[in-house]
């Protein structure tokens, strides 16, 4: 068991010696990571570092070979998808995945359902008209309400998807390259919601995007090939000689 | 990007494109008035204007139709695609069947016991000498029968075409046993020769209207009940379902107990519709479970349109009365035209009959709006 007591702040999400191997493959090999409560945080790494592993390991997609990972002290390895979202865990996914044939306002209707059990679910009673408007707003998505959300266009689906994960109200955040495919213009509005969203929830964010990565990163975790490599300010990162060689090494192959 | 599964968006939605502009609430009430017209001319006109063989063939369909609002429920609407559903409407069938050929007098059993030596009751015949347990049990047997089928599958995650293969599986197996049952239930021959039910001759014309009247209103029952379970947030998460299950499972939702409500209010419909069709038919025979019938149901459900309740009973009316009309005057030629409809609902119209309607239909009629206007410029001019 975890015998590192949190000092300062508690810590929301404690990973460690977590070993993911499908076939034989390692796509997480020994990894330790854990998030404070509050915290945002943004991984980053070359392609196959484990970064989406990591994400389905943390939802309940895949099931660790290996390794012990504590959600508030809940051990997440023994729950199904739906028990760890109910839990507190939101993911936004890499590319949009919203339900196409209902519209913005029903798919968020449909996260926001605070009983999310059939019977609740058929004949529960409940008014989240405010909630959804607001969330609307939030995400820019007030005059397309109506049209089924596989009308909107990418960004937009983004920010959908988005909404969705807060609808949720997790206390941790996964977003899995929410701005790819966005406009500059767009990114940086994600971000400025991001930040604003750090402030009531613990957010973990993988990116790709270095100029979106400095612009919200406040602590930047670096992954290599299932395994963490350093952490620390972006600066510190963006110096340090193996986060370097990694990255270049990986565009020398590719 | 995939295109969307349907044009259909669940009620309560107007897009600008739509003529009709109303609140959810006057849909409704339209809605419901629509319904009522339509149960009104089903109950009264056509009982004046059809002969009284046409009048028991729609009764008959408008029974299947019960089916068909159950395949829609899960296949249309759930992505469920049962082709099982032929096994719990014999279920409902052998209910209300084993009820009838118990209308004897005091200590006889049903003739074709004595066929095969058999001269007690079997248990489980028994409870079917009450009505109120038959009428239950025409409901819950399926219900009960696609819940355990349904939990096993589901809670495993089987889906798609391994879903429906499991489905038609089940089917052979049930068509078998029950063909092979002859000390039990009649085997292969199946239940026939009913004479009454509540002491009333089932053969006469009062009885056989009321038995009409009443599959309209059951019609209308599992209208209403199928309609209730798309529309909310229930019936968006069965959508949700459809279009993206991992998905659901993220948003918080155990998939496994809304597809096993909706796979065993399914299967109840057809148990329903399969005490109706029977007691229209006279017969309940292991042939309900065969293959070919319940791909059929699935076509009536395609032909009309998925995801559109109201496609199902008219896919379902419409195939049947094409069926009939077609096998009276050419035996032949009607597995070639079911062939024929197929091919023309998959390559010509894949939402069915009212998708097409709601999709050309209004471009159609946009077009018709513009050439009169054209025209009426013209004659201006």
């Amino acid at each position: 068991m975890l015998t590192a007591a949190p000092i300062a702040t508690r810590q929301i999400l404690q990973i460690q010696d977590l070993t993911v191997s499908f076939d034989g493959f390692k796509a997480l090999n020994g990894l330790n990571f854990s998030l404070d409560e509050g915290e945002l945080r943004v991984v980053i790494g070359p392609n196959g570092a484990g970064k989406t592993t990591l994400l389905d390991v943390l939802t309940g997609k895949v099931r660790p070979t290996k390794g012990c990972v504590l959600f508030k002290g809940k051990d997440l390895t023994k729950l199904k998808e739906h028990q760890i979202s109910v839990l507190g865990i939101g993911r936004k996914f890499q590319t949009p995945r919203i339900y196409q044939n209902l519209n913005p306002r029903e798919n968020l209707e449909l996260s926001l359902n605070p009983h999310k059990e059939v019977f609740p679910t058929l004949f529960g009673r409940r008014d989240l008209r405010d909630k959804v408007d607001a969330l609307l707003e939030t995400i820019h998505l007030v005059h397309k309400d109506r049209i089924p959300a596989g009308l909107l266009s990418h960004g937009e689906k983004q920010w959908l998807e988005i909404g969705m994960v807060i609808a949720q109200d997790p206390d941790l955040l996964l977003l899995d390259e929410c701005v790819a495919g966005m406009t500059d213009k767009e990114t940086e509005a994600t971000g400025e919601l991001i930040q604003s969203l750090a402030k009531n929830h613990t957010i973990l964010v993988i990116e790709h995007d270095m100029v979106f990565v400095r612009q919200i990163a406040r602590k930047v975790t670096v992954l290599h090939q299932g395994a963490l490599l350093c952490e620390g300010s972006f600066e510190e990162v963006k110096n340090d000689p193996r986060v370097i060689e990694v990255y270049l090494g990986s565009h020398k192959r590719g | 990007m995939k295109v969307l599964h349907s044009p259909h968006t669940p009620d309560g939605i107007t897009t600008p494109a739509q003529g009709l502009d109303l609140s959810p609430r006057n849909k409704l009430l339209l809605e419901a008035g629509v319904l009522m017209g339509v149960l009104l001319l089903l109950i009264f006109v056509f009982p004046a204007v059809l002969s009284g063989f046409r009048l028991n063939l729609l009764g008959r369909f408008l029974a299947l139709s019960i089916v068909a609002l159950g395949i829609d429920l899960i296949w249309g609407y759930t992505g469920m695609l049962s082709l099982g559903q032929g096994v719990f409407f014999a279920l409902g069938g052998y209910a209300l069947g084993m009820h009838l050929s118990l209308q004897l007098p005091d200590g006889r059993i049903p003739e074709f016991f004595s066929l095969y030596g058999v001269t007690e009751l079997p248990w489980f015949w028994r409870p079917f000498y009450s009505f109120s347990f038959t009428a239950i049990a025409i409901f819950l047997i399926p219900a009960l029968v696609a819940s355990a089928l349904g939990y096993l599958v589901v809670r495993n995650r089987i889906r798609g075409v391994y879903f429906s293969i499991l489905t038609q599986a089940t089917t052979i197996i049930f068509f078998n046993f029950f063909n092979g049952q002859q000390r039990l239930i009649n085997g292969t021959n199946g239940l026939t020769s009913f004479t009454t039910l509540f002491d009333l001759n089932i053969n006469s014309a009062e009885m056989r209207f009321a038995i009409y009247v009443a599959t309209i209103l059951f019609v209308a029952l599992a209208y209403v009940l199928c309609r209730y379970l798309t529309s909310g947030l229930f019936g968006r998460i069965l959508v949700a379902i459809r279009d993206d299950e991992p998905r659901v499972r993220f948003s918080g939702y155990d998939p496994t107990g809304f597809k096993v409500l909706v796979f065993a209010v399914a299967a109840g419909l057809a148990g329903i519709a399969g005490a109706l069709f029977t007691l229209q038919t006279g017969i309940i025979s292991p042939n309900a479970m065969s293959v070919p019938f319940s791909i059929e149901m699935v076509i009536w459900v395609a032909v009309g349109g998925r995801s559109s309740l109201i496609g199902a009973v008219i896919g379902a009316v419409l195939v049947n009365f094409a069926k009939s009309l077609l096998s009276e005057s050419f035996p032949e030629i009607w597995l070639f035209f079911q062939g024929g409809l197929f091919l023309l609902v998959v390559m010509v119209l894949p939402d069915g009959l009212v998708g097409w309607v709601r999709t050309q239909g209004r471009q159609l009629w946009i077009i018709f709006q513009l050439w009169r206007r054209r025209l009426a410029k013209t004659s201006l001019a």
